[in-house]
């Protein structure tokens, strides 16, 4: 069984420039709260009970560079920012954290986390 | 564009040009200290290696040097270093390192009595020497990061509501 330490979501990073780029290009503002509320409600959260709505998943063979060491490769994740599943964010879950990536249309995500 | 709004523009990028600098001294301070630290660390690391009690610290060590001295690379390589970057790496590697050298402790005082007393007594000044060095650079990085954290530059990740709410307003901004 996982440990509790290393599946609750215990910090939320979305300091990345490619983040932040791909965020301001959402220019609806109804869109933008919903992406802020839906990453809001991730602190705490465990990721084995994430609510189905989410779609929190592991891109399976989709491996990324760690944000907390550049040479090492982690899985990414995704998960669906919008109520009509439209846009997804893809971030990498390390040492508790999510470290968020990009958020974009849902396509998009899909091939480039 | 009016003559202040040019004024302002030219301040701001300025100002930017100045911050830049000022990281650049930073990180040409921190990549000396770290060549200075290699050199005793590689110095050592042969000696280390005489004992077999020490194979085990002398290797990983080693690696620790080998990581250093790709990040002075990459610090080198890039003239603008992003947050996250290895930079922030270090503070944890370095607290590594700074352990490793404490649990060589226990380990040391037997080989003070062996013929290698002498290298030992060495090794024994350059450890402490290599731990000052270490807490000192974690000082000064740490410093750093809570500046550039001050200034809006960077901002660690959200562990807390509030926390997290700070975040979003700045990335709604």
């Amino acid at each position: 069984m996982p440990s509790i330490e290393g599946r609750v979501f215990r910090g939320i990073d979305c300091n990345a420039q490619s983040f932040v780029n791909s965020f301001k290009l959402i220019k609806d503002q109804k869109l933008s709260t919903e992406i802020q509320e839906t990453i809001r409600s991730l602190l705490f959260l465990d990721l084995d009970q994430a609510p189905a709505k989410l779609h929190l998943h592991q891109l399976t063979n989709c491996f990324v560079v760690s944000r907390l060491d550049n040479s090492k490769k982690v899985k990414a994740w995704t998960l669906h920012v919008t109520k009509n599943d439209a846009y997804k964010a893809s971030f990498t879950f390390e040492c508790g954290c999510a470290y968020f990536r990009l958020v974009d249309e849902h396509d998009i995500i899909d091939k480039r986390p | 564009m009016t003559a202040i709004a040019m004024t302002a523009d030219v301040a701001k990028d300025f100002q930017d040009h100045e911050r830049s600098l000022d990281k650049q001294r930073f990180f040409v301070d921190v990549r000396a200290r770290i060549a200075d630290f290699l050199a005793k660390l590689s110095m050592k690391a042969t000696t280390f290696i005489i004992s077999r009690s020490f194979e085990t610290h002398a290797r990983s060590l080693r690696k620790q040097a080998s990581w250093f001295s790709q990040m002075a690379v990459d610090i080198d390589a890039k003239p603008r270093i992003e947050p996250l970057d290895p930079e922030f790496r270090l503070v944890e590697r370095l607290h590594n390192l700074e352990s490793k050298l404490v649990s060589l402790r226990s380990q040391i005082p037997l080989l003070l009595k062996s013929p290698l007393g002498n290298v030992v007594e060495e090794m024994l000044s350059a450890r402490d020497e290599m731990r000052l060095a270490c807490r000192e650079m974690r000082g000064a990085i740490q410093a750093y990061e809570a500046d550039r954290c001050a200034r809006g530059e960077h901002m660690p990740p959200a562990t807390s509501e509030d926390g997290v709410d700070k975040m979003l307003a700045k990335l709604a901004a």
